[in-house]
């Protein structure tokens, strides 16, 4: 129940910065806001997917599926590609589409090499305060 | 007015893909990730719907587009999804879920504007 609760939270706040941004940087063809969102998301979700399986189930609920599953959007993605498909043309499309999937995919993994490198220069730094961490989680 | 709109469609969005993800991905096997795959598509086709019918105020799209299917569908999950695959060896499913994704998507999509506009 708790968790259904979390989700809510964060995934309407993650909407409402999704909003805001399409406000302050427009959503107009040819502006790549949602692209920006999806991509900047990605790459936040690759760096806290490992971080919270390694904390609570709950960071991962509230941040991974909330938070994050909120803020980025694959409906407006595809809406996106499919209003280059009509106007500029079909091959504008596709590159949107495969590009902003594999980038998508490239900003993940870089999220999670992120992590790593943070990760290990923690445990070598103070490695102390990484134990007292999980004993308290 | 037009953010709480956004974050009310987008909180019940959020809870929908968390309760319709799990159920679904906790009927196959694991090895695919059927539940974000389904969303993403279902989502898709309703934002053509919604779009596709004109008639619809400012306030339902806030609530309804923006808000509940934007949060719904998620493009985080789905490139989180396919790098795991990737990292377990599995390049043909990491290969197929963006590419299922993308090409049904797209034609949800454009099914659902044909109901939107018929509506």
């Amino acid at each position: 129940m708790l968790d259904f609760f979390l989700v809510a939270l964060g995934g309407g706040l993650g909407s409402v910065a999704r909003f805001g941004a399409s406000q302050i940087f427009g959503a107009s063809p040819g502006v790549y806001t949602i692209l920006g969102i999806n991509l900047l998301g990605s790459y936040i979700m690759g760096a806290v997917m490992p971080w919270s399986s390694a904390q609570k189930q709950r960071g991962r609920s509230f941040l991974g599926v909330g938070v994050l599953g909120g803020f980025t959007t694959f409906s407006t993605f595809i809406l996106e590609m499919y209003g280059l498909a009509h106007g500029p043309g079909f091959m504008q499309a596709f590159i949107y589409g495969v590009g902003g999937l594999g980038c998508g995919l490239g900003a993940c993994w870089a999220g999670a090499f992120s992590f790593s490198l943070l990760n290990a220069r923690y445990d070598r730094a103070e490695p102390e305060t990484e134990l007292e961490n999980e004993e308290i989680s | 007015m037009n953010y709480l709109l956004v974050f009310c469609g987008g909180s019940l969005g959020a809870v929908a893909r968390y309760w319709a993800g799990s159920t679904i991905q906790g009927r196959g096997t694991g090895r695919f990730p059927w539940g974000t795959l389904v969303v993403n598509i279902l989502g898709a086709t309703i934002i053509g719907i919604i779009v596709g019918d004109r008639r619809l105020g400012l306030h339902t799209l806030l609530f309804a587009d923006i808000g509940f299917v934007g949060s719904f569908t998620t493009f985080s999950s789905l490139s989180h999804e396919t790098l795991v695959l990737l990292q377990k060896g599995w390049y043909g499913r990491a290969f197929l879920n963006p590419l299922v994704s993308l090409t049904v998507g797209f034609l949800g999509l454009w099914l659902g504007m044909r109901v939107g506009v018929a509506l």
